[in-house]
């Protein structure tokens, strides 16, 4: 039983973080999703934010994490806090 | 009474330079892209100055719009914002020497420990919102240079002791008291009241929509979501916040984002409900009307109501300190 709860929040976090991978990728244009890659200094503004924000909403059910990304700004931040927001969704 | 960031906020402990100059560090520390320090100066007596900076790895990394509002337009890559400016719109810098002669001293030796760190980190130095009286001292930190450019008036209201909205007008010049009383008139004849209610998220949740379109309206076009983020930051910068809440007898049609500290209530921002009638009145009642009554409430000695729109906050009988722009250009040397 434990097994398969691990099993299935192991998947969730993998899913949540092939998402944002996606969309960072797409809204930024680029294929840095290392932990530390910056949201801004690969080129994101705040309307970039909105813009992903949408995406991963709309893809993951959840509520962006908007505050992160603005005062954290890497791509492993973003994972982090949306794995533990989609773990609670 | 401290705040979480350690400043003193009750019985008017707090400097406004000092407070100026804690929100800038805390504005910076909510958001990745600002980088927080300060110039400090001192003498055999201590701390004689306090200058804050704040570096921008890529001017770009702001919306056009929010390019506009700063009058960095068209600028892009590092930059380094002497006095900072971001939180309020108004640059902070702490002097002892309360003398004209002392303080622009103080000022233009740190301006120009600023100008040198731009140098060395290649970073295009601004002045964005320098006040009035240090502008001088600002420009005297470098050679011939191009002139500062007005952005705004800063307007405060001072409330001169008084508890009502009443004796308030009755101690007005004649002009902003009519303007007052239409004010007045103009939100009893919509049934318009206000209450102080707390500066949660399911407030902002609320509040933001309406935020969003006032910003939008003033040709800064937003996201309600990035204007409930911004709200969201606004909560955990230093001040105790709350929103004033209007209402008729049909529900809520507007919300002013307000902090106080010190005896000072500062009103931040408007949210209008798109849809209400009379926009106009009930602008001037939320933006204005509410902040004032709640501050008279209170026993505050003055209501900050900012930049833009200063003619009307002129019209009310607000003092208006001038803000100035100072693009001291690329690879420009100090004096």
């Amino acid at each position: 039983m434990n097994g398969e709860k691990a099993e299935a929040a192991e998947v969730g976090a993998g899913q949540v973080e092939a998402v944002l991978a996606a969309e960072w990728q797409r809204v930024l244009k680029t294929t840095d999703t290392e932990p530390d890659a910056d949201f801004f200094r690969l080129g994101g503004n705040s309307m970039d934010a909105v813009e992903l924000m949408t995406a991963v909403e709309e893809r993951l059910g959840i509520t962006f994490p908007l505050e992160t990304l603005f005062m954290e700004g890497t791509f492993g931040a973003l994972v982090r806090a949306c794995s533990e927001l989609g773990a609670t969704a | 009474m401290d705040d979480k960031f350690g400043n003193k906020l009750a019985n008017g402990l707090l400097e406004t330079p000092d407070f100026v100059i804690a929100d800038e560090k805390a504005f910076c520390e909510l958001d990745v892209r600002l980088g927080y320090s300060e110039i400090t100066v001192e003498d055999g007596a201590g701390l004689a100055g306090k200058l804050p900076l704040i570096s921008i790895d890529d001017l770009g990394a702001f919306t056009p719009a929010y390019q506009a509002q700063l009058g960095v337009s068209g600028i892009t890559g590092r930059a380094l914002l002497i006095g900072g400016g971001l939180a309020q719109f108004r640059a902070g810098v702490w002097t002892r020497a309360k003398d004209r002669q002392g303080r622009a001293a103080t000022v233009t030796a740190m301006v120009t420990q600023a100008l040198h760190q731009a140098r060395q980190t290649q970073s295009r130095p601004l002045g964005l919102f320098v006040e009035d009286e240090d502008i001088d001292a600002f420009t005297a930190a470098i050679g011939p240079s191009p002139a500062p450019q007005r952005r705004y008036g800063w307007c405060t209201l001072q409330l001169n002791g008084g508890r009502t909205l009443d004796e308030f007008f009755s101690s007005q010049p004649r002009k902003s008291r009519q303007t007052w009383r239409r004010d007045q008139r103009d939100g009893e004849q919509l049934g318009l009241s206000y209450e102080t209610v707390a500066f949660d998220d399911e407030t902002t949740r609320q509040a933001a929509p309406m935020i969003a379109e006032v910003s939008r309206r003033n040709g800064l076009p937003e996201h309600h979501q990035l204007t409930r983020w911004r709200m969201g930051a606004y909560k955990h910068r230093p001040g105790q916040s709350c929103y004033l809440r209007t209402s008729n007898d049909q529900g809520v049609v507007a919300y002013t984002a307000c902090r106080t500290w010190g005896t000072t209530l500062q009103a931040h921002t408007v949210g209008i409900d798109p849809a209400v009638s009379d926009r106009r009145s009930v602008y001037h009642y939320a933006a204005y009307l509410a902040p004032l009554a709640a501050a008279l409430a209170q026993g505050w000695s003055q209501v900050e109501y900012g930049i833009a729109h200063e003619q009307p906050k002129l019209a009310r009988g607000c003092d208006a300190v001038t803000v100035w722009q100072i693009d001291f250009g690329p690879g420009r040397q100090e004096a």
